[in-house]
């Protein structure tokens, strides 16, 4: 606050935002799909999300400062600290954001799994891992799937209730530095960006398990 | 007086064949789940390199034996308005005929994938599948609600 007009710096990398911004496209698209009966299309996207969560648990580890977890989840001093107002602004997410990321990108995870081994009452149009369940275990796993939903819904609608907080109380606009990955702010010690190479091994990785998942898991020694 | 209650109600499941609607709607659910269960068992096995006929063969008797009474499980005031909770929609009484012809189709499709299954060719047992699942998806399509 000392400085009325702070730099611009970096704060989201492309991936961040690419992942970001998928999700929230694919949340509706996946709704929609279900909707209008095109589990097809609803098994791909489901893929696709698979695929960009597990970058994003890659990425917090070895991704970007900003996105690693270890840079932003915080215990429960520091989140009281900051929700109390005592502590200092740093680059990212603050405390309580934490608790968002990791409680969507749980939800996201749980819900692709629980999706793997979901199928239909009758038994025709089923995930890719059914197969290693009984019927009763898949049939559950369907309203599973549906419950999930719904506590995702919630918690989607209450991250956006947060964005608003943050905008329309507290005047920080949380949404332009998602889209544009840089913000005027006053910071200490600026982000550390991983390099491009990281970004590569990591998409190979994640798209291959997605890949490998969408044919149920084959193990080369089995050849049941 | 007990007694003479008990031979009314007798009497009275004589008359309306035995079972309840919520009895009904109980039976009718369980044979959906048998039929389920027997479509994924084949699916499963389609999904091994090497399926067992024989697997496929026991389901698709039981989808062969259990699609032809199909019309039979849903009698007149078996729908929502029996109280419990159903899937099957009150269109299924206003439509009889289209659900019929559902039905039969359904019939048909689990009588050729038997067929398939006894000739033991897996890409007829593959193709037989599929139209057997495209004949459940059109019927709940109109008939069944979204769960």
């Amino acid at each position: 606050m000392e400085d009325a007009f702070p730099e611009r710096i970096k704060l989201w990398d492309w991936p961040i935002r690419l992942m970001h911004w998928s999700f929230a496209l694919l949340m509706p698209a996946l709704w929609w799909t279900w909707k209008t009966n095109d589990i097809q299309l609803h098994e791909t996207l489901g893929y696709v999300t698979l695929g960009l969560l597990a970058f994003r648990l890659y990425w917090g580890f070895v991704g970007s400062s900003t996105a690693r977890f270890a840079s932003f989840v915080k215990g429960p001093g520091a989140i009281w600290r900051y929700l109390r107002g005592e502590s200092p602004a740093s680059p990212g997410h603050n405390p309580v954001g934490a608790l968002s990321v990791l409680i969507l990108l749980g939800l996201m995870i749980a819900q692709v799994v629980v999706g793997l081994f979901t199928q239909d009452v009758d038994g025709i149009e089923s995930g890719p891992l059914t197969y290693l369940v009984s019927y009763d275990t898949a049939d559950a796993a369907r309203h599973w799937h549906d419950l999930l939903f719904d506590v995702l819904l919630g918690f989607i609608v209450l991250h956006m209730c947060a964005i608003a907080f943050y905008a329309l109380v507290k005047r920080d606009n949380l949404v332009g530095p998602m889209l544009t990955g840089s913000k005027r702010m006053a910071v200490d010690t600026p982000p550390r960006f991983a390099p491009w190479w990281r970004i590569a091994v990591g998409a190979a990785l994640s798209a291959g398990l997605a890949w490998w998942v969408s044919l149920g898991c084959p193990l080369p020694w089995a050849t049941a | 007086m007990a007694f003479r209650k008990f031979v009314i109600a007798l009497g009275l499941v004589a008359l309306t064949g035995a079972a309840t609607l919520p009895e009904v709607i109980a039976a009718r659910q369980s044979n959906y789940k048998q039929i389920g269960r027997a479509n994924k068992a084949i699916n499963d096995e389609l999904r091994k390199s090497a399926p067992s006929m024989q697997v496929i063969q026991a389901n698709a008797a039981t989808l062969d034996t259990l699609a032809p009474r199909l019309t039979s499980w849903f009698p007149h005031g078996s729908g929502p308005e029996a109280g419990v909770k159903t899937a099957a929609l009150p269109v299924i009484w206003q439509r009889i005929p289209e659900f019929k012809a559902d039905a039969a189709n359904f019939a048909n499709a689990a009588h050729n994938l038997r067929a398939a299954a006894a000739s033991g060719d897996v890409n007829r047992v593959r193709a037989a599948t599929a139209a057997l699942g495209q004949t459940c998806r059109t019927c709940h399509e109109t008939f069944r609600a979204k769960d």
